[in-house]
């Protein structure tokens, strides 16, 4: 009888335990998928962990100069997202790239695009340019690496292919990305597309 | 077996079968957390815009160049 007794008393105390552990395992499923609960009879702390997001957007994603052409009178055109339209006929556009930092973290950014201004624009390869530049919406939106500039128009595709532009793109914030392109008399004809991608990752 | 053997081997059932299912998620989370972090810090992601134009060609009508 005394031996029964000592069983049923360790069975009990290993189904404690297996409840107590379970009420942890709970617990851990809980934080797991970011869920707050509390209870406090006086006071208490809630801790709260925020999963860390990188996300970046394009909020206009799309440059589009329209159609033109090359003044006869000209050698070459230059027109740019900045609205300026030289010795050519497309009308003045002032739409860029807008990119937001829609997570929570810093990010990286790098640009590069698909084709560089020969296999883009065509024509006398030492007049024809292809060229971006890296501007902050709100002040200190995007943190430049050392070596790159905001404000400042640079060539695509040079190398490095994909350039770092921006070394902390800090969350909430916007970059606008303006386009430039100089267009020979002699270049690629018809409707020319090219695709820019910004890669990233959290800084 | 008598009552108390019996209750007690169910009670030992029922525990073990708590402590493998509990075992068994912990670990399946150390390893979902682990993978998460790994995903948020490490991983390189992208996005695209399109720059597009039309070039009409300015001698157009013209033989040999003239416009």
């Amino acid at each position: 009888m005394g031996r029964d007794n000592y069983l049923v008393f360790t069975a009990l105390l290993v189904f404690s335990f297996s409840l107590f552990n379970l009420a942890s395992t709970y617990n851990l499923i809980i934080n797991f998928g970011s869920a707050v609960t509390g209870f406090a009879t006086d006071s208490g702390v809630v801790n709260l962990t925020v999963g860390s997001v990188v996300s970046i957007n394009f909020t206009n994603a799309s440059v589009n100069f329209g159609s033109g052409e090359v003044n006869s009178s000209a050698t070459f055109a230059t027109i740019n997202t900045l609205g300026s339209v030289v010795n050519g006929t497309w009308a003045p556009e002032t739409l860029k790239f807008l990119i937001i930092n829609l997570g929570n973290e810093n990010a990286t950014l790098n640009f590069s695009s698909g084709k560089n201004a020969s296999t883009f624009i065509g024509g006398n390869v030492s007049i024809a340019s292809y060229q971006y530049n890296v501007s902050n919406v709100e002040t200190g939106a995007c943190v430049p690496p050392a070596g790159f500039s905001l404000g400042t128009f640079y060539e695509v595709n040079t190398t490095p292919v994909s350039r770092e532009i921006c070394a902390d793109f800090l969350p909430g914030k916007n970059i606008t990305i303006d386009i430039k392109l100089v267009i020979p008399d002699n270049s690629n004809l018809g409707i020319l597309t090219d695709t820019v991608t910004i890669t990233y990752e959290a800084s | 077996m008598n009552e108390k053997q019996r209750l007690a081997v169910i009670l030992l059932v029922i525990a073990i079968i708590l402590l493998v299912t509990s075992v068994v998620i912990e670990i399946s989370i150390a390893g979902a957390q682990k993978a998460r972090e790994e995903d948020s810090k490490g991983r390189v992601s992208e996005a695209t815009g399109v720059v597009q134009l039309e070039i009409l060609s300015s001698k157009e009508g013209g033989v040999n160049g003239e416009g």
